[in-house]
């Protein structure tokens, strides 16, 4: 009994005031606005908001000016006689009802008794009204904060197609992705996670589309979370990814809601987190990390050979430090006898083994970029030129380093800007450093032993029930059209088959035939 | 599946493990086989002389200081070392005692063996360097012609300014361009050491033709016309790992037609009484047939060649379809004569199947050559080879008729 009274509010005003302050211990944010509400009768009332996260102007307009200005000039709404107040014990339930139904322009009015969901009805901007002698509250929802403006994604951008991204607001986000897919099918479902921090998690996919047991392992895998705090969806990608320490990402992320939209309709999840511009994408799969929206917005041919340059930068901007130090401490005969003279020759004088001459050399260019990315962005100008004088110059004409491997270092740091995903030359930038490791000790071998261990590890994950080199291994035929290559759009009359085969046409046959006929004689 | 709390504790214990016995794995490996580039010896050229009975081995090597742009050091691009032992291996290993780095063969463009050698007996070079591991397959492999494989190394040369390389492209070009010249590589000679039907091998000459002395300083290699150069010539005809003969430059053509080496090449022809044309060899295809005839063997060449007219000084018109089958006829007639004057020659002064005529008679009749075998020396000494010549001029060049032409009528 002590228990559901201490989790229930309080009838008296008083108590609820007190429980109030006492449990936000006095905290300034919190405004509170005591009144005399007359309506029908005369009854003690508070208003209570957090400064800042309500729309003020709304507050004023809606609540303050109805029930607390408005009513007492108003008639009796039900009998039309003016309003005297009297002091006469109030019915509570007719009360609630006018207010919520007739006195309260707000969109959203809710009826609660319990102290926890007061409070995080609070917390989320909300505003509350208590009646005196009554233990129930109305929350009206008026949030409103400050936020960004929808900009352009830094992380993603295009030079052609929708420059909109993502904002931190959740609302926003799912307006941006249901502008896009105006169907009625698509749903967006908010998710009851034990966060205690209270941030708001979204799911959203294509009824009839979305496989039913990825819906589910999605919804299952995010009800396990139990954490206190959940600032960026990347906290929610690592608890909701089955592999603990690949370092391949098993979740995709984007900043756009066209790439959103595009994921959704392909039939996968998107998961949205309160208060971070990033939306996860699941399941997904190895050669997703290739793709970039712009594959789709320009015209399909060079889409294809820009697509086919990733891959191969994929692989220089993981292989090609360890091939040159495979190549140049064991297999020297590998290379043309003019080109190894000349590497040869600018080796001369340099003091330490080609695998110490990379490996400094990579750590270096690994810390300038990380000094270019967490300094003032004042100084990153001087770091750019600090760091080019230092590496490409000074060391070469001061004989540390060969001209040779300064173009090997820069080759791989150019090639691993050019992948799409940032998740992924994060990857590529771990393994290069393995794969030197491996290539100093055992040479071309040890590359090969290496990308074979890469593959098996590759073939071995799964995203959500989907095998992540899916379309490769296994191989599908039927996707083909869309992996290596993107082929004309009025080609892929289905939609790729990775995530759903449920409802799998695209568009129907007849452009296909068009272009397709032979021409007139 | 997320992996559940006990297994999920356990595997990364395992595998962690599993890592750093790995990674200790990879610090008793110790590298054997590795080599800096700054620790090797780029070895591009490698002579092989014979003096006193012993082989006298020189490698040139890459001087690496010397081949940038911006080196400026008055040191020669290449250093040449030498040493002398009974065997090939010992010699080269005892370069180490006069060489700063490793010889490093992988790398080797030209091998250059000495006159007096190849007529001694080159069987125990072609081993070694057939064996060693290290050594590629793709090198040329030459004979000093009247002089030492280490003088041939010393010579300092112009635009391409590593000898060895420079020796290595010279030969390439000419035995693409110029039909006299053949250039053998390695891998083909050990093909044709293990060839069992009387086939023996020929290697191309090199020599110098000027003041050999005055070439080895640096001071050659300044002038623009130096007092002598390096030049492949003739085709030595080896027979028992010995060096039997030289062939002329004449007969050398007709080999290399013969063979079916030929790429391009220029053919000069008669024309009326004293005129002549030149015709550019744009292609040349030779078909070789055995026919056996009461169990003695003959051959049968058919070159069909492809050309265009380069030079024209003739009374004639060129430019009539009289002529040019007149030209075509000449030049499969001189032809034709060359090449059955050098198989006689090669017949009687060698008796040396260089030319492969043995292994043709196998493959067409296996059986048939068992009985041939013992004594194919004598019976290729006598064997009939007849030539055909086909001959198609294709283009006449950019003028018609020649510039000082007058029409007769």
């Amino acid at each position: 009994m002590a228990s559901s009274q201490e989790k229930a509010l309080s009838s008296s005003l008083k108590h609820n005031m007190q429980w109030v302050s006492e449990v936000l211990g006095g905290s300034e944010d919190l405004s509170i606005r005591q009144f005399r509400l007359r309506v029908v009768t005369s009854v003690e009332a508070a208003v209570l908001f957090i400064d800042g996260l309500v729309n003020t102007d709304l507050v004023q307009e809606s609540i303050i000016s109805s029930l607390i200005a408005g009513p007492s000039r108003l008639e009796n709404l039900e009998t039309g006689v003016p309003v005297i107040p009297k002091l006469i014990k109030p019915d509570y339930s007719k009360l609630l009802q006018l207010l919520k139904e007739d006195l309260l322009p707000v969109g959203a009015v809710e009826l609660l008794t319990e102290k926890t969901i007061f409070l995080e009805k609070l917390m989320s901007g909300n505003v509350l009204i208590l009646l005196d002698g009554h233990s129930g509250a109305l929350a009206a929802e008026l949030n409103g904060w400050k936020e960004r403006t929808l900009s352009e994604p830094d992380s993603e951008t295009v030079v052609r197609g929708p420059r909109e991204g993502f904002t931190e607001n959740i609302r926003t986000n799912t307006a941006l992705v249901r502008r896009r897919i105006k169907s009625p099918n698509l749903r967006i479902l908010q998710q009851n996670l034990k966060i205690k921090s209270g941030t708001k998690v979204s799911i959203a996919y294509l009824e009839g589309t979305a496989l039913s047991h990825v819906i589910k392992e999605v919804e299952h895998r995010l009800s396990l979370i139990d954490i206190d705090i959940l600032l960026e969806s990347n906290q929610l990608e690592e608890l909701i990814q089955e592999e603990g320490y690949s370092p391949f990402p098993t979740v995709n992320h984007t900043e756009r809601p066209d790439v959103a939209a595009s994921a959704i309709q392909e039939g996968r999840i998107a998961i949205f987190v309160d208060g971070t511009p990033i939306v996860l994408l699941v399941p997904s799969v190895f050669i997703q990390l290739f793709q970039s929206a712009e594959d789709y917005y320009q015209s399909w041919d060079i889409g294809s050979l820009i697509r086919l340059l990733r891959y191969a930068s994929f692989f220089i901007a993981m292989l090609l430090p360890s091939i040159y130090i495979a190549i140049t401490t064991f297999h020297q005969e590998m290379l043309p006898t003019i080109l190894l003279i000349s590497i040869a020759s600018q080796r001369e004088g340099v003091p330490f083994p080609a695998f110490i001459e990379a490996l400094a050399m990579e750590i270096t260019f690994e810390i300038l970029r990380e000094a270019g990315i967490r300094m003032p962005k004042t100084i990153g100008q001087t770091v750019s030129i600090v760091g080019t004088l230092v590496i490409g110059q000074a060391a070469v004409e001061a004989g540390i380093v060969s001209a040779a491997m300064v173009i090997v270092v820069s080759l791989t740091a150019i090639s691993s800007f050019v992948l799409p995903s940032f998740n992924l030359s994060i990857t590529v930038r771990m393994l290069r450093f393995i794969f030197m490791a491996l290539a100093a000790s055992f040479g071309i071998i040890g590359i090969a032993v290496g990308i074979i261990a890469l593959c098996l590890h590759l073939c071995s994950l799964k995203s959500f029930t989907i095998p992540y080199m899916t379309t490769l291994a296994p191989y599908e035929r039927s996707n083909q059209k869309d992996t290596l290559v993107r082929l004309p759009t009025w080609m892929m009359l289905t939609r790729p088959s990775l995530f759903t085969r449920r409802n799998p046409i695209r568009q129907s046959q007849v452009l296909k035939d068009i272009k397709m006929k032979p021409p007139r004689k | 599946m997320m992996p559940s709390s006990k297994g999920g504790r356990e595997m990364p214990n395992r595998k962690s493990v599993l890592l750093l016995c790995l990674a200790g794995l990879l610090l008793t490996t110790g590298c054997w086989d590795r080599r800096e580039l700054n620790t090797i010896g780029i070895v591009v050229g490698l002579g092989i002389d014979l003096k006193d009975g012993l082989f006298d081995v020189s490698v040139q090597m890459i001087n690496p200081n010397q081949q940038t742009s911006t080196s400026v050091d008055s040191q020669t691009k290449v250093a040449l070392y030498k040493q002398k032992s009974s065997t090939v291996k010992e010699a080269m290993r005892k370069i180490s005692a006069i060489s700063p780095r490793i010889n490093y063969l992988s790398h080797l463009r030209i091998f250059i063996l000495g006159e007096e050698l190849a007529k001694e007996d080159i069987e125990e070079v072609l081993d070694y360097l057939s064996r060693d591991h290290e050594v590629r397959s793709d090198f040329y492999i030459v004979i000093a012609k009247g002089l030492q494989a280490s003088d041939l190394l010393s010579i300092l040369t112009q635009i391409d300014t590593i000898p060895a390389i420079r020796m290595y492209n010279m030969l390439n070009l000419s035995a693409k361009m110029w039909a006299p010249t053949l250039g053998i590589r390695m891998i083909e000679l050990i093909k044709e050491q293990g060839n069992h039907y009387g086939k023996t091998s020929v290697l191309s000459g090199i020599g110098v033709r000027g003041d050999l002395e005055k070439i080895k300083t640096k001071l050659s290699d300044e002038l623009i016309d130096p007092p002598g150069r390096i030049y492949y010539g003739g085709i030595a005809v080896m027979k028992d790992h010995k060096l039997a003969g030289w062939l002329s430059d004449t007969d050398s053509e007709s080999y290399v037609y013969l063979v079916d080496k030929v790429k391009y090449s220029v053919l000069q022809v008669p024309c009326g009484e004293d005129g002549k044309a030149v015709l550019e060899v744009m292609g040349s295809r030779t078909k070789r047939t055995v026919s056996l005839s009461n169990g003695k063997p003959s051959i049968k060449a058919v070159i069909s060649m492809k050309a265009d007219v380069s030079e024209f000084i003739c009374e004639k018109s060129l430019l009539s379809a009289e002529m040019i089958d007149e030209l075509e006829n000449s030049a499969s007639d001189k032809l034709k004569r060359q090449l059955e004057k050098t198989v006689k020659h090669v017949q009687h002064k060698y008796q040396a199947d260089i030319f492969g005529f043995g292994e043709l008679i196998y493959r067409k009749y296996p059986k048939e050559w068992k009985r041939l075998e013992p004594d194919w020396e004598q019976l290729f000494k006598d064997l009939p080879v007849e030539v055909e010549v086909k001959v198609k001029i294709n283009h006449l060049g950019t003028v018609n008729e020649q510039l000082y032409y007058e029409e007769s009528d």
